[in-house]
């Protein structure tokens, strides 16, 4: 059984992640405690980081919100502050699993896990959100579009922990957030889309259908609704490269994505004409 | 569940097919393979060893060759391979099959097809992970390969042309108990001499396992 | 008085139990302190099938904190062919021996001071195979390459499986035939014929509670606590394995936390006796949650079948060749392809049937009972073909069926006669709950909506035993001792309600004991929906034993013929003569606190169904009547089906209590959802690959539909308690089929495979275009 080490402060933190054999950060442990449970989690040492004073704080200005690690993505979703500055945002860890977990889970965590199929790196992404990664080495600034780098894999070090996430405020326009599972209403995501459109853009961030979020955004001027919804069918595909498994084919899981992105499209779009 | 791909490499099948008669060479291209040993004519045994995030992994492995065919047109292998992994309570077993074709004068193509089960702890939540992992681990291979060759690194890369079949191919195999049935076993058809091509084949597999384990241990 | 009448028969008292199971105060076997005793965890196979050459167990037996470690070879050594157990064939070790049969068989215990350490040792156990071709699959059984078991073992419980003992290369362990007039030639000459291959996938239980047994030694008994709905099973197995008269036997129980066919027969049981009695400790088995997905399935089951129908539109032949899959060991899977294949043709009029049903091993997990036992995979084919050769004859599916439906008195395929199966009540019920007679806007965009229905059949489980012993409290309070288990049906309600109505006392002075095969009487299982017939026959004779008592206690204490005095609420009564039960008892005893007591025995009979051509006169005690009715709007886009009404009726003959009636039919319809559209075990080269509850769907909140409407039809049955039978499978029987039914309406496409998932659905969308 791994080790659990309870920091005081951030610095502690950092330090147990440089010194430790096999540490791994425990946040909400939502994921973690599944991977514990099935036997196949080799972290000889946990550093939890529930101690650590200032990491559950929400604070807005003028330019977006900042928002500690440990903050749980409940509170992302009900949080009011998150929800007048990046409503899409606020949108996205709405639809994260259930309530129960969303009460436990952390902002980042979440993140921090670079599952796929998750749904707040899809509004993360189109906001261009930009997490803040600490260490004994300093602290460091990772545009959210460079922190997905490959399946279950994210531009942290192994001895980083993130330490904020920092969400630009949501430009004028309208946003939607859509996912469509394959089997079960409350099972992971087949396909999930954030759309963003301005005046003169959309912004879309991808879930489940590629090994990591995927992110594109094309210019929207002059186009009308359906025009927007075939250059964003357009603009996904180099995007889609779907995993398959229980839950759909290949082919299945590309339509799904093309229809989730096309109601997330239509969906903004309109909303942008009614405002 | 069925994996297959193929990758090029930038010299002539007749100076790669050579490669795979030699323990040190796939020793070496295999990452983390420490130990590659021949046990008799058609039986291979080894150890791959991995270190990922801090994860030191180790899994035995025994190849047996199952036939050979060397011949100018066609190259190829087919090799039943068996790994465990004790740690985590899982066995795997792969029926591969490796074969090496001219691709133009200074280039040849390696093609692999393996038919691959996974019992126990892992089988329950790899196979996503291990296709995804299995390419990657091809790209490392190839451009071990191709030093091994005497290429430069950088000009080695798998073959950009036939990831739309090896993607075809993932999604045909599918987890179905129907299609993703490995062909019975039927009794080794053994030609002299006993090269260690399926050897390498053999270790593709396992090391997208091992590696896509540690990954998801992580 | 009118909250008395609440708790007799036809009111809906609420379960006795409801709010300590919702608040935890309910005790569990889980809950149960293990105390000075060993942890128990197993070391799984990593094969499909293998022969064992060795079990290496030094490493995890030198760890500190492990007591033993027990293998296969170890119990075999002490218990010889007694290790090996089932309700059908002995065929079922507690730990392998020998061979391996399918990937996760339990090959070796480890017993530890702790949990976590039990765990961390069978990671230090390693295991040398040789490999055995393996049967993965259905066509990997019939073709008889490979068999999983070199020869048949049937157990002593089946006397019919006798002439199978000893029966080598086969992978084939029952067969049932079902021969009623010339179906192949009705069906060559007939009109209309429409055929399919039907696949029912394998799906796991999943109840709230995992299983848990707690073993121990006392006095030269084995004693168990276990979670179970078969303690008189349990018990006569323990007794078998380690050779003991049942009198050293005692299994123990407690209220259960779900099962639905989970924790019947074989499960933890055999293992914790065993380790128990050959170590001489207390253990304590349990399963994790994806250990519990290995220990028992729903079998998967294909159907090749045909109907057929002549000009003037009479179903003249049904053909079914039936398949299931019982995995590594057989479990009752042979009672089960006996029972769901005679029922295959469906409850029609049918002139001629064939049925073909074989019990098949493979290896993979045991498949054993689950609500519905197999039935439902036959429905979903017959009620498949019936609703497509009405399409087919443009007639109304509902109509069609409606013309062909079986009533009371007519003699089923099987030759057994219905009674109390109101297959037509059940029917119009639904089909009016979901408006079938109204127009309906299918749509013409993205959205299409579609109706259908589907109707079930199904035997109970026959013969069987049930006794009840009571034992009335001078306080007019009383303790009903029966073998029931409750696992949130609400059995101990309804049982109270049975008894207080006969003895027109308050339902909730009945305390109902849990079964205790030291002190409860023998009661054949809590499964099959049985009990409220059976059990619930044992109780009212044994309320109506005491009754008589009481009156006749009653007549000689005022001095009058027993026929002149009535029972009522308020006591005992003759002319002017009254006399309260607390009074007349202690008046009898001259003590108070003292405890009359009457028991009864209800046994129900068969006819043995004939070899050749499957057919008895009374092939089951009685019938369940059940059907749905689905309207459902399908998203072309996504291939997803939303369903907006289901209606699911079922005939129980008499509501003991409705409420808890509708309970059961909104489950089972909720349990069939899952079924229909997504739940399943899927398995790659004998890997089970979903068995995590990440992985693994079931039904949640979001996935009801619109709406849910429990229909209860009462058509009552002459030997019932009050006319009463169960009902806790009859909901699930039409559920697929139903729903399968509505989306053919719906986008004009039919589906043979379950689950109906979008991908499915898309895929044949696109096929039809």
């Amino acid at each position: 059984m791994p080790r659990l080490h309870r920091p005081t402060s951030l610095a502690d933190a950092a330090r147990l992640l440089s010194t430790l054999d096999n540490p791994m950060v425990y946040g909400g442990g939502t994921a973690i405690q599944v991977l514990v449970k099935q036997g196949i989690l080799f972290a000889d040492n946990f550093v939890d980081l529930a101690g650590v004073p200032g990491l559950r704080d929400v604070s807005a200005d003028t330019g977006g919100v900042t928002v500690g690690p440990m903050v749980s993505v409940r509170r992302m979703e009900t949080d009011p502050e998150v929800r007048r500055v990046v409503p899409l945002a606020a949108a996205a860890y709405r639809q994260v699993a259930n309530p129960r977990v969303r009460n436990t889970a952390s902002a980042g965590g979440n993140i921090a896990h670079g599952d796929y199929r998750l749904d707040p790196p899809t509004a993360l992404l189109v906001l261009g959100a930009t997490v803040r990664a600490t260490s004994v080495r300093g602290t460091r600034d990772i545009p959210i579009r460079e922190f997905f780098v490959d399946f279950q894999q994210t531009a942290l070090e192994p001895d980083e922990l993130v330490s904020g996430i920092r969400i630009p405020a949501q430009p004028a326009g309208a946003g939607r957030f859509v996912k469509n599972s394959s089997l079960g209403e409350n099972d992971w995501p087949c396909a999930s889309a954030s759309v963003l459109v301005t005046r003169d853009r959309v912004h879309i961030g991808l879930g489940a259908v590629a090994p990591t979020p995927r992110y594109v955004t094309f210019d929207a001027r002059g186009l009308d609704d359906q025009g927007a919804v075939d250059a964003a069918l357009e603009a996904i595909e180099p995007a889609l490269d779907p995993i398959p498994d229980v839950r759909g084919g290949v082919a299945y899981k590309r339509r799904l994505a093309r229809v989730t992105v096309e109601d997330a499209v239509r969906g903004a779009w309109k909303d942008l004409q009614d405002a | 569940m069925k994996l297959a791909s193929e990758f090029s490499v930038p010299a002539p099948a007749e100076k790669v097919f050579p490669l795979f008669f030699d323990p040190d060479t796939m020793r070496g291209c295999i990452p983390g393979c420490e130990e590659l040993v021949r046990e008799d004519e058609r039986t291979y045994r080894g150890r791959l060893v991995n270190e990922i995030a801090h994860v030191r992994f180790s899994a035995g492995f025994a190849a047996a060759i199952q036939s050979v065919t060397d011949e100018e047109a066609t190259k190829e292998v087919t090799a039943l391979v068996k790994g465990e992994d004790r740690r985590l309570g899982s066995s795997i077993k792969i029926d591969a099959r490796l074969a090496v074709r001219p691709d133009g004068d200074d280039t040849s193509v390696i093609a692999y097809e393996m038919d691959m089960a996974l019992w126990g702890k892992l089988g329950r939540l790899g196979e996503p992970i291990i296709r995804r992992r299995s390419r990657e681990v091809e790209v490392e291979f190839a451009k071990s390969l191709a030093a091994a060759c005497g290429v430069p690194v950088e000009r080695a890369e798998p073959a950009r042309t036939s990831t739309a079949a090896g993607r075809t191919s993932t999604a045909a195999g599918r987890a179905s108990t129907a299609a993703g049935r490995a062909a019975t076993t039927t009794a080794p058809v053994v030609t002299s001499p006993v090269p260690k091509a399926a050897v390498a084949a053999a270790l593709v597999a396992a090391l997208a396992l091992l590696v896509a384990v540690l990954r998801r241990g992580r | 008085m009118r909250e008395i009448e609440q708790g007799w028969v036809g009111g809906s008292r609420p379960r006795f139990d409801t709010a300590g199971r919702v608040r935890g105060m309910i005790a569990h076997v889980g809950d149960q302190a293990v105390g000075a005793g060993a942890h128990v965890a197993v070391h799984r196979g990593t094969q499909p099938h293998a022969r064992i050459e060795a079990v290496h167990v030094d490493e995890a037996l030198a760890m500190p904190g492990v007591y033993a470690v027990v293998t296969g070879a170890d119990l075999y050594k002490q218990l010889g062919d007694r290790l090996l157990t089932g309700p059908a064939f002995a065929d079922q070790p507690a730990l392998a021996h020998e061979k391996v049969r399918y990937v996760g068989e339990p090959v070796a215990a480890v017993l530890a001071a702790d949990l976590a350490t039990a765990r961390a040792a069978t990671d230090a156990v390693w295991v040398d195979y040789e490999d055995l071709p393996p049967v993965y699959d259905l066509a990997d059984a019939l073709a008889g390459t490979a068999y999983v078991h070199d020869e048949l073992r049937p157990s002593s419980v089946f006397g019919d499986l006798k002439h199978l003992r000893g029966v080598r290369d086969t992978n084939v362990n029952y067969t049932y035939n079902l021969r009623s007039g010339d179906a192949e030639a009705a069906r060559d000459a007939g009109a209309h014929t429409v055929t399919g291959e039907f696949w029912a996938p394998p799906t796991h239980h999943v109840p709230i509670e995992l299983p848990c047994t707690i073993a121990w030694v006392d006095s030269g008994r084995l004693e168990l606590l276990t979670t179970t709905q078969t303690p008189s099973y349990v018990r006569q197995t323990v007794a078998d394995l380690l050779d003991l008269p049942l009198s050293r036997v005692r299994v123990t129980t407690r209220p259960l936390g779900g099962s639905f066919g989970a924790k019947m027969y074989d499960r933890l049981e055999p293992l914790a006796a065993a380790l128990a009695w050959t170590t001489g400790r207390r253990v304590r088995v349990t399963a994790t949650r994806e250990e519990a997905f290995l220990l028992t399935t729903r079998h998967g089951a294909a159907v090749t079948s045909s109907l057929t129908a002549d000009a003037e539109g009479n179903l003249v032949s049904a053909i079914a060749d039936v398949r299931y899959d019982t995995g590594a060991y057989a479990d009752v899977g042979p009672r089960i392809t006996a029972k769901s294949g005679m029922v295959a043709p469906g409850p029609y009029r049918i002139a001629n049937a064939r049925v073909l049903s074989r019990c098949v091993y493979t290896n993979k997990p045991s498949a054993g009972p689950f609500r519905g036992f197999g039935v439902p995979q036959v429905t979903w084919s017959h009620e498949s073909l019936v609703d497509e050769l009405a399409h087919q004859l443009g007639e109304d599916p509902y109509a069609f069926r409606r013309r062909h439906l079986l009533r009371e008195g007519d003699e089923a395929p099987m030759g057994t006669r219905m009674h109390s199966a109101d297959f037509v009540g059940c029917l119009d019920a639904v089909a009016d709950a979901i408006g079938w007679a109204e127009p309906l806007d299918k749509g013409t965009g993205r959205i299409r909506r579609g109706r259908g229905v589907a109707v079930g059949v199904k035997a109970v489980l026959t013969p069987t035993i049930a006794n009840a012993v009571l034992q009335l409290n001078q306080d007019n309070s009383a303790t009903l001792l029966i073998s029931t288990i409750d696992m949130g049906q609400g059995s101990d309600t309804i049982m109270a309600q049975l008894a207080a109505d006969v003895l027109r006392m308050d339902s909730r002075r009945i305390h109902v004991v849990r079964a205790d095969t030291d002190a409860t009487p023998y009661d054949t299982i809590t499964a099959g929906s049985r009990s409220t017939y059976h059990t619930g026959n044992a109780v009212r004779r044994v309320a109506e034993a005491m009754r008589d008592k009481l009156v006749g206690l009653a007549a000689e204490r005022f001095g009058v013929a027993a026929g002149e005095v009535e029972l009522t609420a308020a006591g005992l009564r003759s002319g002017a003569h009254e006399v309260t039960v607390a009074e007349l008892v202690h008046g009898h005893f001259g003590a108070r606190g003292a405890t009359l007591t009457t028991e009864a025995n209800f046994t129900s009979t068969w006819t043995p169904y004939d070899k050749e051509t499957g057919r008895s006169a009374k092939v089951t005690e009685h019938w369940f009547a059940g059907a749905v009715g689905a309207r459902i709007a399908v998203d072309t886009a996504t291939g997803r089906v939303h369903i907006e009404h289901l209606a699911v009726a079922g005939d129980v003959g008499k509501a003991i209590n409705p409420a808890l009636v509708e309970q059961q039919l909104s489950g089972a319809a909720i349990m069939g959802i899952g079924h229909a559209l997504f739940d399943q075990l899927v398995l790659d080269q004998g890997q089970l690959i979903n068995g995590t509850l990440l992985d693994y769907q079931l039904p949640s909140v979001r996935d009801l539909p619109d709406q849910l409407t429990p229909i209860v039809v009462e058509s009552p049955h002459d030997d019932g308690p009050f006319g009463a039978k169960g009902v806790g499978e009859t909901g699930i029987l039409g559920v697929a089929p139903a729903i399968a039914n509505a989306v053919r309406d719906a986008v004009g496409v039919r589906l043979t495979r379950l689950p109906l998932t979008p991908e499915s659905i898309v895929t044949a969308l696109e096929e039809k275009q």
